[in-house]
């Protein structure tokens, strides 16, 4: 068993979405049901970096993209940071997950560079490094899919065992779960760990439409997202909207994270990651590594499928996806068939979207809020028909124990197992 | 399966299967075969037009054909050139591993990759970017530009569920995915890990946003000796492409089935310098660190190692500041290690590098043999090292240590031993 000092807690989230900023203003949005059905919404292409972020030096070398990024990481800096003397810069890490470079942060140099070329396709270099310099001498530096890990690590004095994901929607969980595995073996004191990502340009927005993920609607209506409904999907509302943000998590030891004096939000108790290894945009329907996947990550935690009090699904709302979460979470829970027997199933996607790289990492912090407040707020309440429920009140303490779910339609997922803090 | 609730015994883990595509070869036995014969194929550029870029010259990879069967023509839409060359090498790695169906349970396989950005050509900005016909079905292709396609397809091609992992810091990225494949075993997560590194960033792009960082050798007419490591006259990387892929193995289960053991992978460290995204820290903070993890994490005291190969890009701050850093941990007596960079013979191979150098460093142990310092002419008093002999030479090595340094500060360093 774990002291109890040396367990593993959440001490802080920073965030930022389209929708708002901050882990109690999100709070607020998904407690009162504030659905954002406009377009724009999800859009955080007039995106301003805090004013604590506008470091010249900074900001010429990174993109819109990494902006979200650092505006999550400057939320986690101004709520959570510990100071200089709580721990040694050497045992401070960062993880982060983030998207591949290719959108529209670079899309001027590349018109640049088409432009510097002749029919033959062969570029002007210098007329090209011309016109790009005109407009940002760092023009690669931008593209660099680890912006942020550099700069975070400045932000948080860093320097330990770091590193960055680029796998999809599971980045930040598997930023999460590789950075408790640095402190549960000693390697470090304080992680934060994460992810961002910018998916609502056209570059990247048209390649998820053209590879059949984003709700056909073509108007990006959040509300149409009904994770879970098969009636729904079937009658064109399968897909997900694509959504901006960032969201990071501050993990280090309970007993140190007492002394001094942070707030605790939850326990990291485990977490498991896994594949069909069928290949791309390939799942196995029934859901069988996604549910072992759930079941690896509770005999880690020594948890018992009883002991789980609320899922927060992955919920995209992609119809095969969500088919082979509902699969895989009735074959963990089997033999809990009583309403009150399985636990409450949530999401946030029907208000913050589809977050990419971020996803999943949010709601990491939302978790005892959701249990203190009792149930799910109906915008985050999975329908009736999935048999799960979304009530806790009953099962706050004899099902303290949280399951926060990645997928992707690539045939990979992950669970995390948290505990609630009880006040 | 290993709980992951209390720090775990760590295993041993070894090397078991080596592939690659590089620009000496379509192996990985070709590949040493060039670095024995100290080869630099470095030419100009012939993917694209690029006569008129400031350096139009790169070691890329010739004659290399994705073998029929290996992926399916879906997958190979999913594939980008770089990519491609990872399968191949993976191929190899898992041929050499040799694995019986069955032997391993497919939830105990896990893939963990380093790929690069690569980044599209003309060809797509001009059809997709410029007309912005963002929805057009050919979109659909941008995937291929997308890291993790590569652990994906891997994961099917060698039957693995244990979960994908692709890592992206620059030029640290396959350094980074060892050293996390290696953990991933050592404290029980895995029992096999196919782990390596792709990248080609011989594209307009990439090429001209080096070049505008000032980080590439503009010596266009003498190709072959622009890459000149740690020569007092050098000026910039030379571009490279490929692929290198590793099995890493849990020791017992290799031992179990009998497999050839081809080196043990016995220290990891990795640090952040926090200091500026492409200039190193001038006290060399991050990779001294990195390297004294490592030496700790293998148990080793530094005049143990024999050779270590350098990330050596043959730009003026890395080399001179990677040499202080590794004179700082080892000294600069003749008790020190010897050093060599072969990027001068590979060029820089980006998100492939720290899988390239140790694949070479594994095979420096095993032949007994030092790669050579090509490109050396008149060595730069700055750096404070002792390089390796201008052709291979036969020496006694028991340990190896290979750096990876990216842009943005992340450093690696991995310590591999002999297999006796």
């Amino acid at each position: 068993m774990i002291e109890r000092g040396d367990e593993l807690v959440i001490t802080g989230v920073g965030v930022a979405t389209s929708g708002a900023f901050g882990l109690s203003a999100h709070w607020d949005l998904l407690r009162d049901g504030v659905v954002k059905a406009d377009a724009d919404a999800y859009s955080m292409r007039t995106f301003k970096p805090a004013a604590h972020l506008k470091d010249p030096r900074v900001m010429k070398a990174v993109s819109a993209t990494d902006g979200i990024g650092l505006a999550a990481l400057g939320d986690l800096h101004r709520a959570n940071a510990p100071s200089a003397t709580d721990y040694p810069a050497a045992r401070c890490g960062i993880y982060t997950g983030s998207p591949g470079p290719v959108s529209s942060d670079i899309s001027p140099y590349l018109e640049a560079m088409l432009r510097a070329s002749d029919a033959q396709g062969n570029i002007d270099g210098g007329e090209f490094g011309r016109t790009a310099m005109a407009t940002r001498p760092t023009t690669l530096l931008a593209s660099l899919a680890n912006n942020v890990l550099c700069y975070g690590s400045m932000i948080f004095e860093a320097q330990g065992p770091n590193s960055n994901y680029i796998s999809g929607a599971l980045s930040g969980h598997i930023a999460v779960q590789n950075a408790a595995k640095r402190l549960r073996r000693q390697q470090l004191d304080y992680v934060v760990a994460g992810g961002f990502g910018l998916h609502t340009e056209a570059v990247d927005l048209g390649m998820h439409t053209c590879l059949g993920h984003v709700l056909a609607s073509g108007e990006q209506k959040l509300h149409t997202v009904m994770p879970y409904e098969e009636e729904l999907a079937a009658a064109g509302g399968d897909g997900c909207v694509m959504a901006d943000g960032g969201a990071f998590v501050g993990i280090e030891r309970r007993g140190a994270a007492v002394a001094r004096g942070a707030a605790i939000l939850a326990t990291y108790v485990a977490g498991a990651t896994l594949s069909d290894g069928l290949g791309p945009m390939r799942l196995d329907p029934d859901g069988v590594n996604y549910s072992r996947a759930i079941l690896q990550a509770l005999a880690a935690a020594q948890v018992r499928p009883a002991e789980v009090g609320l899922v927060l699904g992955n919920a995209s709302g992609i119809r095969d996806l969500d088919r082979c979460e509902l699969a895989a979470l009735r074959r963990v829970f089997t033999g809990l068939d009583s309403p009150h027997g399985r636990p409450a199933l949530g999401m946030t996607t029907r208000v913050l979207g589809n977050l990419m790289e971020a996803s999943g990492v949010l709601e990491l912090g939302l978790v005892s809020k959701l249990f203190a407040h009792g149930e799910l707020p109906a915008v985050m309440s999975a329908p009736a028909s999935t048999g799960f429920s979304n009530h806790m009140d009953a099962r706050q303490t004899d099902a303290p124990y949280a399951l926060v779910l990645k997928a992707s339609p690539w045939g990979e997922y992950s669970c995390i197992v948290l505990r609630r803090e009880l006040s | 399966m290993q709980l992951d609730s209390l720090p775990p015994k760590k295993r041993r883990v070894v090397v078991t299967g080596i592939g690659a595509v590089s620009p000496l070869g379509t192996s990985m036995a070709e590949t040493w075969k060039g670095i024995l014969a100290g080869e630099s194929p470095a030419a100009s550029v012939t993917h694209f037009n690029a006569t008129k870029m400031p350096c139009n010259i790169a070691y890329e990879v010739a004659d290399f054909d994705l073998q029929p069967g290996l992926v399916s023509e879906r997958e190979l839409g999913f594939l980008n050139v770089a990519m491609r060359y990872g399968i191949k090498a993976v191929d190899e790695a898992m041929t050499q591993a040799a694995y019986a169906p069955g032997q391993v349970d497919p939830l105990r396989i896990a893939v963990c990759l380093g790929v690069g950005l690569c980044g599209p050509g003309l060809a797509w900005c001009e059809t997709i970017l410029i007309p912005k016909k963002y929805n057009d079905p050919a979109q659909a292709q941008h995937i291929r530009f997308n890291p993790e396609q590569l652990a994906s397809v891997v994961a099917r091609q060698v039957g693995a569920q244990g979960g994908n992992t692709t890592i992206h810091t620059a030029c640290a990225s396959s350094g980074q995915a060892l050293g996390e494949a290696y953990e991933m075993i050592a404290y029980g997560e895995a029992d096999v890990v196919v782990t390596g590194g792709a990248d080609s960033m011989i594209n307009p792009f990439s090429m001209a946003g080096f070049d505008l960082l000032g980080a590439m050798s503009r010596r266009n007419e003498v190709a072959q000796q622009a890459s000149r490591p740690f020569d007092s006259g050098r000026d910039g990387f030379v571009m490279g492409e490929g692929a290198c892929m590793l099995v890493f193995e849990d020791y017992e289960l290799a031992m179990a089935r009998g497999a050839e053991i081809l080196a043990e992978v016995c220290g990891y460290g990795v640090t952040e310098s926090t200091y500026r995204i492409t200039d190193l820290h001038p006290e060399g903070r991050g990779p001294v660190e990195a390297m004294q993890m490592a030496l700790a994490d293998a148990g080793l005291q530094a005049p143990m190692v024999g050779y270590i190969n350098a990330h050596g890009t043959s730009t003026q701050v890395n080399d001179r500041i990677e040499a202080l850093a590794i004179s700082k941990v080892f000294g600069s007596g003749p008790t020190a290690p010897l050093v060599s960079s072969t990027k001068s013979m590979t060029g820089h191979m980006i998100a492939a590098a720290g899988a390239m150098e140790l694949a070479i460093c594994i095979y420096s142990l095993r032949a007994q043999v030092l790669p050579p310092s090509i490109n050396l002419f008149i060595k730069d008093p700055a750096c404070p090292v002792q390089l390796t002999a201008a052709t291979a030479t036969p020496a006694a090595l028991d340990y190896a240590l290979s750096n990876s340094i990216g842009f943005g500060g992340s450093n690696t360093a991995l310590v591999v031993r002999r297999w006796q």
